[in-house]
């Protein structure tokens, strides 16, 4: 998969997480913000990446802002702001 | 007996917070909208969301449903290929005017079936009639795939079309709702109600849930988990109407090891269609 332009998917609701996904020339980096991150950053972190990995994905900078969501959800998320972004969309 | 369907509950599939735990209001059904709840910029992320969400949550045996955009929209194909892959439960069409509706979805479903090595025949389907030309169509429409199992009534777009608004009383609808439910029952297949949207309404609720089951349909399609409760309580057999089956079914056992050819109870006989409709209630009052 090749991303193409910054994309983002997701909202600041309960129970949701905001994935903002811009491709740069550096290496991978992700950022997370999360009432929970003591507890559950590792695990979100090891999440995002591996759905990142499968996709071939080595140089982006991703960004999340997490509402509590469950792994269902910032699986779709990140699956989402990755299909937005390689088809040349919401360039928000 | 056949898969309760009382209720189908709505669930907009662009909202984690609701998809997630919907199951604990125990539903017969769960339906994941892709279509009127999920506005054109969300469509995408309502799908990889609803996807991810057959796949990863345990809805504890609830039945699940999607209803998908229709393939006339740039949306439906996409919908299709993401929810055969999930695969729920059943895939619910929107606004079927024809068999040919029915017939065309079901020949991507098979391709795709193909392609992702699903056992064929297992991704099951459902329509909505929303039309005069779906309601006059409703026969051919129920008959149209073996992969059917039960046809729906969409009452807003219905009447509409018809040039009216619903009422309380929904005599507009009466049509509509005994035409689809005598081509649910001659195809075999599940009959099932319009929404009522007005959640605060309750006793309004209560009384189309009456009515609806009165002339025969299998269940409603419903936007809030408070309605529920009331369905499911209409649905259930009075403990009178539980009573009189029992002694329907002990005046046929007795009948038949007396070997007496004509049953009667009461001073009334007892034939073929009355058995059944004890045997469906000793049924529905064992599951409630």
């Amino acid at each position: 998969m090749k991303l193409l332009n910054r994309a983002i998917s997701g909202t600041m609701e309960s129970s949701d997480i905001m994935v903002e996904i811009i491709p740069w020339d550096k290496d991978l980096e992700i950022n997370l913000k999360s009432d929970v991150k003591e507890q559950f950053g590792k695990k979100i972190i090891a999440l995002v990446k591996k759905i990142i990995d499968e996709n071939g994905i080595e140089k982006a900078c991703i960004n999340l802002n997490d509402k509590g969501a469950l792994d269902f959800v910032i699986k779709a998320r990140v699956k989402t702001a990755l299909y937005r972004s390689s088809k040349g969309g919401s360039d928000e | 007996m056949s898969k309760l369907r009382r209720t189908m509950l709505y669930v907009p599939g662009s909202k984690p917070s609701m998809i997630k735990d919907i199951y604990i209001y125990k539903p017969d059904s769960i339906m994941f909208d892709l279509e009127d709840s999920v506005s054109l910029k969300e469509k995408d992320s309502a799908r990889f969301l609803v996807s991810e969400a057959l796949q990863n949550v345990d809805y504890r045996g609830i039945e699940t449903v999607v209803r998908i955009n229709g393939l006339d929209t740039e949306f439906g194909q996409e919908d299709l290929k993401m929810m055969v892959k999930a695969q729920p439960n059943v895939i619910r069409l929107p606004k079927t005017e024809t068999a040919e509706d029915v017939e065309e979805v079901e020949r991507i479903i098979v391709e795709l079936e193909e392609e992702y090595g699903i056992e064929k025949g297992k991704t099951k389907m459902m329509a909505a009639i929303e039309s005069a030309t779906g309601v006059m169509n409703a026969m051919s429409i129920a008959k149209s795939s073996n992969r059917l199992i039960g046809i729906a009534i969409g009452a807003e777009d219905y009447v509409t079309n018809i040039k009216t608004k619903r009422t309380p009383e929904g005599t507009e609808l009466l049509f509509a709702r005994c035409q689809l439910l005598n081509a649910a029952r001659s195809a075999g297949i599940a009959a099932l109600d319009t929404v009522y949207s007005d959640v605060e309404n309750m006793e309004g609720f209560r009384k189309e849930v009456e009515h609806i089951k009165s002339l025969g349909f299998d269940g409603k399609s419903i936007i809030n988990p408070r309605q529920i409760e009331i369905v499911h309580e209409v649905f259930t057999p009075t403990v009178e109407e539980y009573e009189d089956a029992l002694q329907v079914l002990d005046a046929i056992k007795r009948a038949e090891e007396s070997g007496s050819g004509v049953i009667s109870l009461n001073g009334k006989m007892i034939d073929k269609p009355i058995v059944e409709r004890a045997r469906r209630v000793i049924e529905l009052s064992k599951i409630n």
